[in-house]
C-alpha cells in the first residue's frame, strides 16, 4: 500500500461517481454518485494524512472528518428535494424537471 | 511504461499481508461499480452501502481507525438509510424501473466524460513530475533540489514509512477538536442543524416554494 495505489484507487472511485452522476436519469443515482465523489476526496484526505510529511498533526484527518459532516448534511437535503421534486411531477428523473428550461 | 512496471515490482515485493491489505480497496471499486451500473435502484442502494462499509476499512487499514468508524457509522447508519427511505419514499411501485438505458447518446457522452476525467488522473497519478518525487525529501517547489528521482525509491520510502506505525490516536484528536478545531467544530454543529431543519422543512409538503 503506497500513496500511488491510494490515488488510483480514490481517482477510479471519483470517475465512478462521475459516471453515476451523469449518466444515470434517476435524481437519486445522481446523489449516490455525489456519495462516491465525497467518498473519493476523504480517501484522497486520508492517504496524503498516511504517507505525508507530518502525520503527527493530523491535519488530514480532521478535515477528512468534517468533511465526512458535510457529506452527511448534503446527502440529508439532496434526498429533501428529491421527495419534493417527486412530489412536484410524479416522478425522479432529472430530465423531467425542465420548467426553468429556456 | 516505467512508472507501471516499478509499480508492478513493488507489488511483486508485497507480502502476504500487504496484499491482503489491498482487498478493502479491491472490495470498494467493485462495490462501486455494481452501485454505478446495476439497474435495480435497491440494489444499488445496498452496493453504495457496502462501498463505504470498504472505504472505512480502507480507512482502518491506512492507520485513521477513528476515521473509519465514522465512516461507517455515518455513511452505512445515516445516508445508506436516508437513500434506501427516499427510494422507498419516491416510487414504491418503479423500483424495478430505475432503469437507464445505457446506449442512449446522453449515457455515451457521459461515459465518454468519466473515462477522460479518469485517464487525466491516472495520468497526473502514474506519469507526472510529482508521482517522482520523494515525500518529505524533495518540496514541489523547491528549485534547488529539482533532480526526479525514479519511483522504485519513491515506493522504498513509501514501504519503510508502512512500518512506522502512523495512527491517528483517539486522545489527540479529541484534543485537536477541542483545541485549535474548536471554530470549524462548533460551525459543523451550526451547519448540521439548519441542513437537518432545512430539510425537514423541504420535505414537509404543505410547504410553499
Amino acid at each position: 500500500m503506497n500513496l500511488q495505489i491510494v490515488l488510483a484507487t480514490s481517482a477510479v472511485l471519483f470517475s465512478l461517481g462521475l459516471m453515476a452522476a451523469m449518466v444515470r436519469r434517476n435524481a437519486i443515482m445522481v446523489l449516490v454518485g455525489i456519495e462516491l465523489m465525497m467518498g473519493a476526496a476523504d480517501l484522497n484526505f486520508i492517504g496524503f494524512w498516511r504517507f505525508g510529511e507530518h502525520p503527527e498533526a493530523l491535519t488530514g484527518v480532521m478535515f477528512a472528518m468534517f468533511s465526512i459532516a458535510v457529506a452527511a448534511a448534503e446527502a440529508a437535503v439532496g434526498l429533501a428535494i428529491v421527495i419534493l421534486l417527486f412530489r412536484q411531477f410524479k416522478c425522479v428523473e432529472v430530465d423531467e424537471a425542465n420548467q426553468l428550461k429556456g | 511504461m516505467q512508472p507501471f512496471l516499478s509499480l508492478f515490482s513493488h507489488l511483486r515485493a508485497l507480502s502476504v499481508w500487504q496484499v491482503l491489505a489491498l482487498l478493502p480497496a479491491a472490495v470498494l471499486i467493485l462495490s462501486a461499480v455494481a452501485a454505478v451500473v446495476m439497474r435495480n435502484l435497491f440494489h444499488c442502494a445496498l452496493s453504495l452501502t457496502l462501498s463505504f462499509v470498504a472505504l472505512g476499512v480502507l480507512f482502518m487499514a491506512l492507520g485513521a481507525e477513528f476515521i473509519g468508524l465514522v465512516q461507517i457509522t455515518v455513511c452505512v447508519g445515516a445516508v445508506a438509510v436516508l437513500i434506501v427511505f427516499a427510494i422507498l419514499l419516491t416510487h414504491p411501485e418503479q423500483v424495478k424501473t430505475g432503469v437507464t438505458s445505457f446506449a442512449s447518446w446522453h449515457a455515451i457522452q457521459g461515459g465518454l466524460a468519466a473515462y477522460a476525467v479518469l485517464l487525466a488522473l491516472l495520468c497526473c497519478i502514474f506519469f507526472s513530475p510529482f508521482a517522482r518525487l520523494r515525500p518529505g525529501v524533495q518540496r514541489l517547489n523547491d528549485r534547488s533540489a529539482a533532480r526526479l528521482l525514479p519511483l522504485s525509491s519513491y515506493s522504498e520510502i513509501s514501504s519503510n514509512r508502512d512500518q512506522e506505525s502512523v495512527s491517528a490516536p483517539v486522545a489527540a484528536i479529541g484534543r485537536n477538536l477541542m483545541g485549535p478545531y474548536m471554530v470549524p467544530l462548533q460551525a459543523t454543529g451550526v451547519l448540521l442543524t439548519v441542513a437537518l431543519v432545512g430539510a425537514a422543512l423541504l420535505a414537509r409538503g404543505k410547504t410553499t416554494l
